[in-house]
């Protein structure tokens, strides 16, 4: 009989409880229990999440359920790397399958049938149903049987492979090799008339049943026992998701996506009533489990231990004692243990741990779980700071400097004012005065102002802007930007900083504040504001590769060269800048080599997050990493775009025989500046 | 126990400033608590922590210009409050001027006028004058032992056990408060106190006194005439180093041609 002519009444009016007659209140028990298990297992995520405060409403729902459409439906974050992208979609949908089938299975049998007498999975449509659920089925099998290949060939790196994720494939495996006994032998009682191809998996059984003689009596008491046991397996697993890991499809696919922040990461929140803060002597950042805000607990517990960021990690993979994920897992179980448990302890939580960050992101970026480990990193910090914790002393130092001298490297400013009255006279550069107007003020940076290897790059740029014909002007007032404090976790210092900048800038009138260093854009475009201090901001490679394009600029020529390029984190991965440095060195007609890692994946200098201010003497230098990478491109020649980048190349460049030159200085001087840059230097 | 930690509110060297005419120029150049007046605090801090009792933190001005720099007096004094100092005092008079002795009186005077204390601790010598005069005259001024070079302090009982660096040799005394002591550098890793704790440290008392105030005038048996910065001519001489070889022998060839070394 053709199957979308099946008449209504040729399908048995009760479908699946004629062999398990009996057995259905047990479900029933065993649903309720389960219920209360999971409700109960949220109940104390809650509470720990939420330490006695209310749940915050989310606002511009919008915008948030279009990320959850984005990270926890399509999952965009688990695809960025292909074998996990596909092993979790095949479980997840497969599952998915498999559930909204189950649903529809359950609603037709328990309220449409009981109710109405009435059905929908008949016909054609139960047949595609049927193939639907085979489907769900086999990808779900496909997807376990590649995640035990991925996990016994250890393709990915530092994945643990322990109890709990045995138990979450074995436990899907199960449910879905006994569903497939299960709807075997009904075909095989009621449907080997109609059911091929459709229920391929529960025909090809049913046939074997057929072929090797056995009987659906035979076969009743096997099914009533597994009908049992998949079902218990298949509710408790349910129940239990509270528990394990299975968690992270609500905890992280639903609120940890629901509350991501809408501002950028690189935003780094800010301390809520800090004054009020410092003012009552209370702790700012983090030195306990309650310290941390509801957002940070939930993170830890949307953690499902992928070690995407710990093989991401500059800090893990030269050997400093930081792993993000251990620290994420560590922090979770300090979370758990009570709201008064310490953050900094000993072995994935030591103090070197948190100050072995660079800040560089590549965490936050591959995190499919939405986790910032930075603003975790940071809080710590900040809690290390504010109650005279272990804070090394080179950084102690830093933000001494940066609140006496205005620079965290201990200078005396006069330095800074007279290389930059020299530059003023030699090129004609103007000191802002108020009342005049700017196309830009040009915030140079302690690095490139202090730095006698860096100044020539602050002097092309300027040579270039005067060139091309643009009103710019240094400023006499120019101090530390405060990107360090904050980056050490200084708030205070940060905020009283931000505030006399933005007091110094407000002064002038200028359309744009041009810096040279991307800590100093982070900051200016996505920091200071935090704290009401708002001024545009341009970083030199923008507004250099505008000119260009604008024909203001021409670009002398590297034609011949080969060079790779580095980008800086906070330039490419925080704030996506990519192309422009790229148009700069391909307008110069140098050839560009990439490295592996290069764009919004680059792999930090090392010279992030304060580390540039001291040294942790464990393990290999990041710098000497990054160069070799640079080095294996077969390019001599780094551009970089970054002053703290220029300096940690400069520092490995003699042992790679690299030349280290900033965009600007190839594009004023070409060939000739790769000449002036001897290698090594 | 009371203990009174000496703070020198010193010219930072590292920060300099010189006059056309070669005199320093002590009305722009950065002040600060002198270096190892830190470890000095430090070391009174630790001496608290475990025995208990009260740090004073007393200084008197050694550069003058007692009104127009008296926001820089204070913010120095303010960081040995946020290092966890609980009161400051200080003696600020035009009429002191760095003479160790005038300087030894004003303390005394203060620290008698404050009821005196159990244990002064002074650091070897301060950034800016280094005359390591100061604490062994104030010692024989109050009538008290000195011990000088003071490494590592050990409560003991009632006494300390003061460990003293001598550079070839430690010697080790067990003295008895009250006592006057001046501690090395290495004696401590002093912490550099951050805004927030200097914000905090803004309710802890600091005052402020003339030496009228105290009763005591300036001995007149010394001043200073002159300050002037030494300056240090260097010939700077470049090497090419393009051939390590070449410039190897070049620089051995101009180094002894200096002196500096016999080749």
């Amino acid at each position: 009989m053709i199957p979308w002519q099946l008449p209504l009444a040729a399908v048995p009016e009760i479908k699946y409880y004629l062999f398990v007659q009996g057995l259905y209140p047990l479900i029933i028990i065993e649903s309720i229990a389960a219920a209360a298990i999971c409700l109960y297992g949220f109940y104390r995520s809650f509470s720990r999440w939420l330490m006695g405060q209310p749940i915050p409403i989310p606002d511009h729902l919008g915008a948030r359920l279009a990320n959850v459409l984005r990270y926890s439906f399509a999952q965009v974050k688990v695809w960025r790397h292909r074998l996990p992208g596909v092993i979790h979609s095949l479980i997840f949908w497969g599952t998915t399958l498999l559930l909204i089938g189950t649903i529809l299975d359950a609603i037709e049998s328990e309220i449409t049938l009981r109710l109405f007498h009435a059905r929908f999975l008949i016909g054609p449509v139960y047949l595609w149903f049927k193939l639907a659920m085979n489907i769900g089925g086999l990808m779900l099998i496909a997807g376990i049987l590649l995640a035990y290949y991925r996990r016994a060939r250890r393709i990915t790196p530092n994945l643990p492979m322990g109890p709990m994720e045995h138990y979450m494939l074995l436990s899907l495996l199960t449910i879905a090799i006994t569903g497939f006994f299960l709807d075997s032998v009904n075909t095989y009682a009621y449907r080997m008339s109609y059911m091929f191809p459709y229920d391929v998996v529960g025909y090809s059984l049913a046939s074997l049943y057929r072929d090797l003689g056995i009987t659906v009596a035979q076969l009743v008491p096997a099914y009533r026992a597994v009908w049992l046991f998949h079902m218990t397996l298949a509710i408790m697993s349910i129940g239990f998701i509270p528990y394990t890991k299975f968690s992270h499809i609500f905890v992280h696919g639903g609120l940890n996506v629901l509350y991501y922040r809408l501002e950028p990461p690189s935003a780094f929140r800010p301390v809520e009533d800090l004054q009020g803060k410092v003012e009552r002597g209370e702790v700012v950042g983090a030195t306990t489990a309650s310290e941390l805000t509801w957002k940070e607990r939930l993170d830890l517990d949307a953690c499902v231990k992928c070690a995407r960021c710990t093989n991401a990690c500059p800090a893990f993979a030269s050997g400093k004692p930081l792993s993000p994920m251990h620290l994420v897992q560590a922090l979770r179980e300090a979370v758990h243990a009570g709201p008064s448990s310490k953050l900094v302890s000993d072995g994935p939580l030591a103090p070197e741990a948190y100050w072995s960050c660079t800040t560089c992101g590549a965490c936050v970026r591959e995190c499919p779980a939405m986790i910032h480990h930075v603003e975790l990193i940071t809080d710590v910090r900040r809690g290390l700071v504010s109650t005279g914790g272990a804070v090394p002393e080179g950084l102690s130092q830093a933000l001494y400097n940066v609140m006496r001298l205005g620079n965290p490297f201990g200078f005396d400013p006069d330095e800074r004012t007279r290389w930059m009255e020299r530059v003023s006279t030699d090129l004609g550069i103007p000191f802002a005065e108020p009342g005049e107007e700017y196309d830009y003020i040009y915030w140079v940076g302690c690095n490139t102002a202090y730095d006698p290897n860096l100044r020539p790059v602050a002097e092309s740029l300027l040579r270039l802007l005067k060139r091309a014909g643009v009103k710019v002007a240094l400023l006499r007032e120019e101090t530390c930007c405060g990107e360090p404090a904050r980056r050490i976790g200084d708030e205070y210092l940060f905020f009283e900083n931000a505030r006399s900048v933005g007091e110094a800038l407000s002064r002038y009138r200028f359309k744009s504040l041009l810096v040279s260093c991307p800590h100093g854009y982070n900051n200016f475009k996505h920091e200071m504001p935090l704290y009401g201090v708002r001024f545009d901001v341009v970083h030199h490679t923008q507004l250099l590769s505008r000119l260009v394009a604008e024909g203001r600029i021409e670009p002398a020529d590297a034609s011949g060269i080969r060079v790779t390029y580095h980008d800086p984190c906070y330039l490419a991965r925080w704030n996506g800048i990519l192309e422009e440095p790229r148009s700069l060195i391909r307008a110069t007609g140098a050839e560009l080599s990439e490295m592996a890692r290069h764009g919004a994946d680059s792999f930090c200098c090392g010279g992030g997050g304060a580390q540039f201010f001291f040294d942790i003497k464990i393990g290999e230098r990041v710098s000497k990493i990054r160069a070799s990478q640079a080095s294996a491109t077969g390019a001599d020649t780094v551009v970089v775009a970054c002053p703290f980048c220029n300096s940690m190349f400069r520092s490995e460049a003699q042992s790679f025989g690299l030349r280290v030159l900033d965009v600007a200085q190839l594009l004023e001087g070409g060939r000739g500046a790769l000449d002036q840059a001897p290698r090594g230097t | 126990m009371r203990i009174a930690a000496l703070v020198k509110v010193a010219m930072d060297p590292n920060l300099m400033k010189v006059e056309p005419s070669g005199e320093v120029s002590l009305r722009q150049t950065a002040m600060a608590i002198a270096e190892y007046d830190r470890n000095a605090v430090q070391a009174a801090l630790d001496l608290r922590d475990k025995l208990g009792g009260q740090v004073a933190a007393l200084s008197a001005s050694t550069w003058g210009m007692s009104s127009e720099r008296r926001k820089d007096y204070e913010a120095a004094l303010r960081e040995a409050l946020a290092m966890g100092v609980d009161e400051a005092h200080m003696v600020l008079d035009d009429s002191l001027t760095g003479v160790p002795l005038d300087t030894a009186r004003a303390l005394a005077a203060l620290a008698r006028s404050l009821g005196g204390f159990d244990v002064y601790i002074a650091s070897e010598g301060s950034s800016d004058m280094v005359s390591g005069q100061v604490a062994p005259m104030l010692a024989a001024i109050l009538g008290l032992p000195a011990f000088t070079y003071v490494k590592r302090i050990e409560p003991e009982g009632g006494s300390l056990r003061l460990t003293r660096d001598l550079e070839d040799a430690l010697e080790t005394l067990r003295a008895s408060p009250p006592l006057v002591m001046s501690v090395t550098g290495e004696s401590s890793k002093p912490r550099l106190p951050t805004l927030m704790q200097i914000r905090r440290a803004f309710s802890k008392p600091l005052k402020f006194y003339s030496l009228a105030d105290l009763g005591v005038s300036p001995s007149g048996r010394a001043r200073r005439t002159a300050l002037r910065a030494l300056v240090q001519k260097r010939k700077n001489v470049y090497i090419d180093g393009s051939k390590p070889d070449e410039a190897a022998s070049k620089l051995i060839a101009a180094l002894a041609e200096e002196g500096v070394i016999r080749a």
